[in-house]
């Protein structure tokens, strides 16, 4: 099954029937200090959909998911080539504002990264940054960025004690409410369940099903019940290369490249046998 | 009756016998490294204690310093210690956030690198030499305290570089990266997120920096002042030190009740370890530790 919202036009260019891609990377290469981490992957992210970057370890997705919101421009020795587009803009070239960029692509992370500060000011510190809200506009937003990843009740009476007075799952989701408050277009999630608990993982892929049509969301995982669970499409990235991409349920069930075969046999979870989905 | 005893053989017995030996040996050691302190201490406790008091702290010397008090050279300490901080925070921090997180690694930030350590190992005196001759001559400061904590604020750059760069470099990056992915600048990174996180650490490299100047007499030698005739004691006017107060005193001052001199020592003592222990203690308000 494609993703079953759209927020992107169908066929907006001229001459181009099929619906636009929201994130769409050609030719793209990384080198760190000159040695190759991604060779060449060329992949479209559709408006609304979640794409789960799967793979073994050092393969390269982790490496694809920072180019594209050009998180390498800050890693000394790191080269990119090829292009991206966002919304049919590329993202590379002289005219582009990383700050723009940023906004319209949020990304969370493997661990939790609170900010020293309350919890309010966690969530307040992009819209504070970028001057989108002050006083009670900021605190409405606040709100709706906590409620957006049902952390609101849990923490509506102590906004200003310390975030690190959190749990892991809790630390998480204000992460991912701190990327929603800047009202972004794409969340990067890089592994964002790999340090949380069962019971946290389960609640953050329960938030991310919700957010599914509103936001494309780029997820680079490792576990593949997760990527069965909560992808529209999954792409398979091994020794820097795409290897294919495609639903889920085909990929896992019917790999056509040997390489996926492989991974998926190595793995040997209930995705890899393709098994039925939705395991915990 | 156990089968083999459990008792000891003659080898057992030997190599516990060593290990006895040994033990006692180091136990020594330990006492040996500690006990001049321990001394050094007490006699400095026991023959300065009777002298302090609000009048020896506060007042100003009277009889070429056989009476009065030490105030002028305690709050001279403080000022040489708050320029000097003038000094090292601003250009310390800057160079260590420079080094540990704009500075593209090559023969430029290696050679920076090599230059903060060569400072660290620069004689005190040296620096004295240095500061008189660039400060108070050639940049026309003269004798003051301006020049003074401009000279110590150098003295002690190389060491908050260190802790500041190390506590930097201890942020995991992940923090910078979520910052930078948020949109913000890296100055606003470094500002708003890295900063705060490395404050611990920085704060005990100050700290300790700090300590330092305050006990080093030689840096300010040919700038420094055992006491003034009239009023003063701004930027602009000769510094007194207690480090300085305690060698000059010493050596110039015949006749001079060395229970004074005792006495200055612990005032010096106590501001030193005063801030050794806020280094070492941190203070509270750190960072604590991320939750699993």
């Amino acid at each position: 099954m494609q993703g079953s919202a759209r927020r992107g036009a169908a066929g907006t260019h001229p001459g181009v029937a099929v619906p636009r891609a929201k994130v769409e990377a050609r030719e793209l290469s990384v080198w760190y200090q000159g040695k190759p981490a991604l060779r060449r992957v060329s992949l479209a992210v559709a408006p609304g959909e979640i794409l789960a970057l799967v793979g073994p370890s050092g393969c390269g997705k982790s490496t694809f998911l920072r180019a594209l919101n050009r998180l390498h421009d800050e890693t000394p020795g790191a080269t990119v080539r090829g292009q991206v587009w966002l919304d049919g803009e590329p993202i590379y070239g002289p005219g582009v504002n990383l700050t723009a960029l940023r906004m319209r692509v949020g990304m969370v992370f493997q661990r939790p990264t609170p900010f020293p500060g309350s919890i309010f000011e966690n969530v307040a510190f992009g819209p504070r940054l970028h001057g989108l809200a002050r006083g009670r506009r900021l605190r409405v937003l606040v709100e709706r960025a906590l409620r957006q990843v049902a952390l609101w009740e849990e923490v509506r009476g102590r906004l200003h004690q310390s975030a690190l007075t959190l749990s892991g799952g809790q630390q998480q989701r204000l992460c991912l409410a701190r990327a929603l408050a800047v009202d972004p277009e794409v969340l990067l999630l890089d592994e964002p369940t790999s340090a949380l608990d069962p019971a946290a993982t389960a609640r953050l892929e329960e938030l991310l099903r919700t957010l599914r049509g509103d936001y494309t969301l780029v997820l680079v995982t490792h576990n593949l019940d997760q990527a069965r669970r909560l992808a529209d499409r999954v792409a398979v990235f091994q020794g820097g290369e795409l290897v294919e991409a495609g639903p889920p349920r085909e990929v896992f069930a019917r790999p056509r490249d040997p390489r996926t075969a492989a991974y998926l046999q190595s793995w040997g979870g209930p995705a890899g046998r393709g098994g039925s989905p939705g395991g915990t | 009756m156990p089968v083999a005893p459990l008792g000891t053989t003659p080898g057992l017995r030997r190599r516990l016998r060593r290990q006895a030996l040994g033990f006692a040996l180091l136990t020594g050691a330990a006492g040996a490294v500690a006990l001049p302190g321990i001394r050094l201490l007490g006699e400095v406790l026991r023959r300065g204690w009777p002298v302090l008091g609000p009048e020896f702290l506060l007042a100003p010397p009277r009889d070429f310093l056989r009476a009065g008090g030490i105030g002028p050279a305690v709050l001279g300490t403080l000022l040489l210690l708050l320029g000097a901080l003038g000094v090292a925070l601003p250009l310390g921090v800057g160079a260590a956030l420079y080094l540990a997180h704009y500075a593209r690694p090559g023969p430029v930030t290696a050679g920076i690198r090599v230059a903060v350590g060569g400072l660290a190992a620069v004689p005190p005196i040296v620096y004295g030499l240095f500061g008189f001759s660039l400060f108070s001559v050639a940049m026309g400061l003269g004798r003051t305290a301006a020049a003074g904590a401009l000279t110590l604020g150098i003295l002690v750059l190389p060491t908050v570089i260190t802790a500041a760069e190390e506590a930097l470099a201890g942020v995991p990056r992940e923090y910078r990266e979520a910052a930078l992915a948020l949109g913000a600048s890296r100055w606003q990174a470094a500002r708003r997120v890295l900063l705060p996180l490395a404050l611990p650490g920085i704060r005990s490299g100050v700290a300790l920096a700090l300590a330092r100047a305050a006990g080093e007499a030689a840096p300010i030698l040919f700038m420094a002042a055992l006491f003034r005739a009239g009023p003063g004691g701004g930027l602009g006017d000769r510094p007194l030190a207690l480090a300085y107060h305690l060698y000059a005193a010493a050596t110039q001052v015949p006749g001079l009740p060395p229970e004074r001199l005792y006495g200055a020592a612990l005032v010096l003592l106590a501001l030193v370890m005063g801030l050794m222990a806020l280094a070492l203690g941190g203070g509270g308000g750190g960072w604590p530790e991320r939750r699993p």
